[in-house]
């Protein structure tokens, strides 16, 4: 609790940022489903054709899961506020348009018969009758819609959207209750807030109905342009950055001091980094050195000429007493030892990412070039599980280590792939929930060991000093046992479009704090 | 004042609502229509106000054609009753009554002050009632409220769609009086559906029965009773026949009434006072009250020039009604 209080006292400003961006996205996309929706629900009444048809598509919207949804959005709007903001409107959309449906058929029909035969037009019976008789029921629609937005807006941070989300996701990446909290706790107030003050509204809307309406709609559109103008504005340049990069030591943090400069973040998923790069929503990356989109993007990788990033050596961990009771199983891993350069990873990636390969195919043809074994295909009950990052290579290297146990010992293997985040993993590993996943080898310094500078400094980034430090203390600190590094090293690069970094002559990190700095 | 010619109308192309009808509906009469459910006569109510369109045929109102201008100008001076009532219940009861005459665009002061004559004209306190909203209101009241919401632009017509059938029977027969007298006093040309036959021998001077669409005789109660034109009138009948007959029988009928003719009740309800019988009501209303009376020699005076000509007991009533009812089977006269 304590813990908490602090990191919101910290972090007010931030909060407070992704508070206003988490209410812009709600309002707005609500504002849009409610100048939609309530006509569209009108519509569907007059026409009896079109209502089962309408009513059905907004069900089904609403059916899809939202994190799919937003993944829809990806192609057709990239990413940022345009694509969450068109998400929240299309799930916001069933509760108001069925509600205006309903509500406007449950006015009794004597009530319209009577309307009609005193000489009211259309128009008039629908403003003065079947709107105001509905109001209560097309209200409780729009409050349903505002708590389903509040939720459904912290997945919004995915996608590079801002909003409370981006603490959740960031503490769930770092396995961080407290800061999951920092962001699941204000969206879960903002959600009980609006349901409050809305049902005040809802049970007085006869009286209120006018002016609060009015009201509420100009103070709705105020904070929502406000809020989504923050999200959209600004034309220096932005860095895309991954939620764990965000927290690490050898993180961002220690980047800008390394480098001495500042720019503003955008947060989001590392498999969209590429995307928000070339549609322009970032100028600079995050990324990894064996991507194979880096290459098939045009992308520049910027030199760390300061020499900030440590070796990352791609080697795979296990447990000690798991290793000593199946020599065996560390044989068939270490078959791989040396096998795989950065060049053959990044080829690897890119069959996966670009050619639409599945990691399974892509490693078993490796291996099978490499002259191993890759017929034997156990379906039984797995007795060990690999683990591994939501990475592709590390599907890959799952999938290799998969096929050459199984191939070159009697053991049935599971896959635990796609794991959000170092600590996640890391941590199963040491609950004993996985037995094996790939780790590399500046990850284990800066995250999971974290010594003193004096020490990082002594290690001086040399890849085989850090290796061995880091094997060692393992061994030492968490009884875990490096194996021998498979070959790439896959480093944190940060990266710009080619035609932009050649337009600023930025080539290295360097520049490209020069740049920021003028 | 209100003609039909001819009028048709078939719903989905094969199903014939309302079959070849006309009739014509005389100024300031009350006229009804009247059969089972299904026979069509809602529909020919609703096409009065163009709330359904004839398939063919037409319809005048005061020789011009109901098609002549737009539909709500038509039904703005129509005033419709109908058994829901349909109140709108986000309304006062003076919104609701104003309904009309703020569609029409009278001014403030003139649709408030209608508002509260009409609440009166109907029997509502408009210091009470006003400002209520209709949930709060008995079914009777709310009925009443929504004749004083037809009656707001004293429209020259009022269409009513069996304005008393959601009433239970005490109430009904209370306003239907009421309405009966009121009507009387403010001359509206009237269309009344009703499946209740006595409500409509009752209220109408003359009925238009209807059998699936197709007329089966326009006339008075009177007619209908002792002239049935078909054997579907006859049997339509039959059930209620004795009930019907005395209701549509005066007590004018069965006396030789003069010009200084008085009738009044023997005894009095209290001494040294005359109780005055109107010559216009039906033998089932005198025998009624009679029975209430529930004296054992009551009876009914009649006077002509403060002579006594005649002593009337419940039994020489019925006598009487039974030679006058043979007299117009045989004259064919009627009443």
């Amino acid at each position: 609790m304590v813990d908490f209080w602090n990191f919101v006292i910290t972090n007010h400003a931030e909060l407070l940022d992704q508070t206003g961006e988490h209410v812009g996205l709600t309002f707005v996309s609500l504002l849009i489903a409610v100048i939609i929706g309530i006509p569209l629900g009108v519509i569907a009444t007059r026409f009896k054709s079109i209502s089962s048809p309408v009513l059905g598509a907004v069900g089904i919207i609403q059916t899809i899961p939202s994190i799919a949804l937003l993944g829809f959005m990806l192609p057709l709007l990239g990413i940022g506020a345009l694509p969450a903001i068109v998400a929240l409107f299309l799930y916001a959309l069933l509760p108001i348009v069925r509600n205006t449906y309903s509500g406007i058929e449950e006015v009794e029909s004597s009530v319209r018969e009577s309307a009609r035969g005193m000489g009211m037009t259309g128009g008039q019976i629908l403003r003065k009758v079947e709107l105001p008789l509905a109001s209560p029921v097309i209200f409780a629609g729009i409050r349903t819609a505002t708590v389903i937005n509040v939720g459904v807006a912290t997945l919004c941070a995915l996608i590079g959207a801002g909003g409370l989300g981006e603490y959740i996701f960031r503490g769930i990446a770092l396995n961080n209750s407290v800061m999951i909290m920092a962001g699941a706790l204000p969206a879960a107030l903002l959600a009980l807030g609006f349901d409050f003050v809305l049902g005040l509204v809802e049970r007085n809307i006869s009286t209120l109905m006018k002016p609060l309406s009015y009201g509420l709609a100009v103070v709705v559109i105020f904070v929502s342009l406000y809020s989504v103008s923050t999200v959209f504005s600004e034309d220096q340049l932005r860095i895309g950055v991954p939620p764990e990069f965000l927290e690490r030591a050898d993180g961002f943090d220690g980047l800008q001091k390394h480098y001495d400069f500042d720019m503003p973040v955008v947060e989001m998923n590392a498999s969209l980094m590429y995307e928000a790069l070339q549609n322009g929503r970032v100028d600079v990356a995050v990324g990894y050195s064996t991507d194979g989109r880096i290459e098939a993007f045009d992308l520049k990788v910027l030199e760390d000429d300061k020499r900030y990033f440590p070796p990352y050596e791609c080697a795979p961990v296990v447990r000690q007493d798991f290793a000593q009771q199946n020599p065996d199983i560390l044989q068939a891993i270490n078959k791989l030892a040396g096998t795989i350069d950065t060049e053959t990873m990044i080829r690897l990636n890119s069959a996966v990412d670009h050619k639409g390969k599945d990691e399974r195919t892509v490693a078993e043809e490796f291996l099978h070039q490499k002259g191993f074994e890759t017929d034997i295909n156990r379906q039984g009950d797995p007795e060990m599980l690999i683990g591994g990052k939501l990475q592709t290579e590390q599907f890959i290297l799952g999938h290799m280590y998969r096929i050459l146990i199984e191939n070159y010992t009697d053991l049935d293997v599971g896959l635990r792939l796609g794991l959000a985040g170092t600590q996640i993993v890391f941590n199963a590993l040491l609950n004993d929930e996985i037995q094996l996943y790939p780790e590399y080898t500046g990850t284990g310094l800066h995250v999971l060991l974290e010594p003193v500078e004096s020490t990082i400094d002594s290690l001086g980034n040399n890849a085989q000093k850090v290796y061995r430090y880091v094997a060692n203390e393992s061994q030492q600190q968490f009884d875990i046992r490096w194996l021998e590094p498979v070959g790439f090293e896959n480093t944190y690069v940060l990266l710009m479009r080619s035609k932009q970094a050649e337009k600023l002559g930025i080539e290295t990190i360097s520049d490209l704090a020069r740049f920021l700095n003028q | 004042m209100i003609r039909l010619q001819n009028v048709t109308k078939t719903f989905n192309s094969d199903t014939t609502a309302v079959d070849n009808i006309s009739f014509h509906v005389k100024e300031g009469e009350t006229f009804g229509l009247v059969g089972t459910s299904g026979c069509g006569k809602t529909t020919t109510l609703k096409m009065i106000n163009r709330l359904i369109e004839p398939t063919s045929g037409t319809i005048t109102i005061n020789g011009n054609s109901i098609t002549s201008q737009e539909p709500q100008k038509l039904r703005r001076n129509i005033g419709y009753v109908i058994q829901d009532v349909g109140l709108f219940p986000h309304y006062t009861i003076e919104q609701n009554i104003s309904t009309v005459p703020k569609l029409l665009e009278w001014n403030e002061r003139r649709v408030q002050s209608r508002s509260e004559e009409l609440l009166e004209m109907v029997g509502l306190s408009p210091e009470i009632f006003s400002e209520r909203f209709p949930e709060s209101l008995s079914g009777g009241q709310q009925q009443r409220v929504g004749l004083a919401r037809a009656l707001a632009a004293d429209p020259s017509i009022i269409l009513m769609d069996e304005p008393f059938g959601a009433l239970d029977p005490i109430t009904k027969r209370q306003i239907r009086t009421e309405v009966s007298k009121l009507f009387k006093q403010i001359k509206k040309t009237i269309v009344l559906v009703t499946h209740d036959i006595f409500e409509a021998f009752e209220m109408c001077d003359r009925l238009c029965l209807l059998d699936e669409g197709k007329m089966q005789q326009i006339g008075t109660p009177k007619e209908l009773l002792f002239h049935p034109a078909s054997d579907f009138v006859d049997s339509f009948l039959a059930s209620n026949r004795f009930q019907l007959e005395l209701l549509s029988i005066t007590i004018s009928n069965i006396l030789e009434l003069k010009e200084n003719s008085e009738l009044y009740w023997s005894p009095p309800s209290e001494k040294d006072q005359q109780d005055d019988i109107q010559a216009d009501k039906s033998l089932y209303e005198i025998l009624e009250e009679m029975e209430q009376r529930n004296h054992e020699n009551g009876a009914i005076i009649h006077r002509i020039d403060g002579r006594v000509a005649d002593s009337l007991s419940f039994s020489d009533l019925l006598n009487r009604f039974q030679s006058y009812k043979k007299d117009l089977k045989i004259g064919g006269e009627d009443g």
